[in-house]
């Protein structure tokens, strides 16, 4: 089974004091839905941020995709990995939620009708397509988060890594991000997910990995 | 006694098409935990805000009707008596920390409040402990996990000690132990006559709710 993030032998701290990794090695398994889990603090989204390559570790090496990150520009991993921040206004830029979905495939150069089409189709499918002109920060929390998937989701991106999808959606909205999720598998594209919800998790996750002050403590596939 | 009263509530959001309460009519009992729950989009942290009086001061709209808290119109409250009546917390915690330590986010309320600088150690004390967040004290809330930053912003309103705490999906980041923790205290909280208002999309953390108010 081919690896999509390899962490080797890494070692991380934010501050002088307690490295929050030292010696961390995990491979994580492209065709898989990875679940990570693990009480507050424990370095679920710090560890989400070194695979991105948002931070650097002290010590050795990340591989995404067989490519050590080290030398990746982070616009190339961006277009590889899709990223869903836990809190979705770290995401949002654009004057509008159009532009939102629209402006970064636009500035690539991809062309306009296809951009359109896709973002017409996620919006609906995120049943946001009320709020085409509205100014994203001005949104509910959770059609913030719902926007930030699907803005996301715009790169057609080959692997996904999604820091608790599901805080603050209402379960009909659960259920959009299931679809969504289950047809991403069937396409053969996996995703890491960090999640607290247990009935998600135990609905989608072929491997689930317990982490605790930077160390996994439980580590099972199903 | 009713702790909060909305009277034939209807206000729009600036720009918006539609008013998104339009007469609306709620009594919540004092001393009880109640839980709101409804559709992402619904109004839930609308309501929360036109409660608590940041809509119409801070956040503006067509705003017509009337919101008792313990008989009195919000309108009417001073700061200081707002403050002791009602708190509310975030959604979104971040925005609600701005203070260079956790130390000086959870002392600069009571501070406003001009309370005594033992009355707020001793808050303090008893948050630190109630929370389990003694270990956090002297971090930037920058340098917090999301989750941690939840509790410190639940922990920054209830050293206000409002009569009636607000909580807006104050279990969205917790893990399991943290969400048993603080489920804990506002049943003890409820014990000594406070009362809660939370709004929640999961099922499993309203079961501490008396009443749930379907919007
Ligand atoms: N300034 C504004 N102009 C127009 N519409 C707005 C404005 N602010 C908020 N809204 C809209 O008002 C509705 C209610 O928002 P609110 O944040 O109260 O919902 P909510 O029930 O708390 O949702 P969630 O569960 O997602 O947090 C949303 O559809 C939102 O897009
Ligand atoms: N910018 C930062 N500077 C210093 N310390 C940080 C910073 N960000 C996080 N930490 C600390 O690193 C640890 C791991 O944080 P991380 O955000 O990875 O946790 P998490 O598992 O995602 O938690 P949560 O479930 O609350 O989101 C925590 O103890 C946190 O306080
Ligand atoms: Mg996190
Ligand atoms: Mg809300």
């Amino acid at each position: 089974m081919s690896a999509v993030i390899q962490f080797k032998n890494i070692a991380f701290t934010y501050t002088q004091d307690m490295p929050l990794f030292s010696a961390f090695s995990l491979t994580i398994e492209q065709a898989h839905i990875t679940i990570l889990r693990g009480e507050n603090g424990s370095g679920k989204t710090t560890l989400t941020r070194l695979a991105m390559g948002m931070l650097k570790p002290l010590k050795g090496s990340i591989f995404l995709l067989g490519n050590d990150i080290a030398s990746m520009q982070l616009g190339e991993i961006g277009q590889k990995v899709g990223y869903a921040f836990q809190s979705p206004e770290k995401q949002l830029f654009a004057a509008t939620v159009y532009e939102e979905m629209t402006f970064p495939r636009l500035l690539l150069g991809h062309p306009e009708q296809e951009v359109f089409d896709r973002a017409d189709q996620l919006l609906k499918q995120f049943d946001l397509q009320a709020y085409k002109e509205m100014y994203p920060r001005l949104l509910s929390f959770g059609e913030k988060r719902r926007l930030a998937i699907a803005a996301m989701l715009m790169n057609n991106p080959s692997y996904l890594i999604l820091d608790e999808p599901t805080a603050s959606l209402d379960d009909e909205r659960v259920e959009v991000l299931s679809a969504v999720i289950e047809q991403q598998k069937k396409e053969k594209r996996g995703m890491l997910i960090v999640s607290h919800n247990e009935a998600f998790i135990r609905r989608h996750g072929d491997r689930i990995i317990t982490l605790e002050r930077g160390y996994v403590i439980d580590d099972s596939y199903r | 006694m009713k702790a909060i009263v909305v009277e034939n509530l209807t206000f729009s959001h600036r720009n918006a098409e539609r008013p998104l309460f339009e007469g609306l009519n709620l009594e919540i009992e004092s001393g009880r935990i109640t839980a709101i729950t409804g559709r992402s989009g619904c109004g839930k942290t609308t309501l929360c805000q036109i409660i608590c009086g940041i809509i119409p001061q801070s956040i503006k709209g067509d705003l017509s009707g009337s919101v008792y808290l313990y008989g009195k119109k919000t309108g009417e409250l001073s700061i200081a008596e707002r403050g002791e009546t009602v708190g509310y917390v975030f959604q979104n915690p971040s925005v609600q920390l701005f203070s260079p330590t956790i130390e000086d986010e959870l002392v600069f309320g009571p501070e406003n409040l001009c309370l005594e600088q033992e009355d707020i150690k001793a808050r303090l004390e008893t948050v630190l402990d109630q929370l389990s967040i003694r270990s956090l004290l002297y971090k930037n809330p920058t340098q917090l996990s999301l989750g941690q930053q939840q509790l410190v912003a639940l922990a920054a309103v209830l050293m206000l000690e409002p009569k009636i705490l607000i909580c807006d999906e104050v279990f969205a980041y917790l893990d399991q132990q943290n969400a048993e923790r603080v489920k804990a205290l506002f049943l003890k909280m409820r014990e000594m006559g406070r009362t809660i208002l939370l709004v929640s999309h999961e099922r499993a953390h309203v079961d501490i709710a008396d009443t749930v108010i379907q919007l």
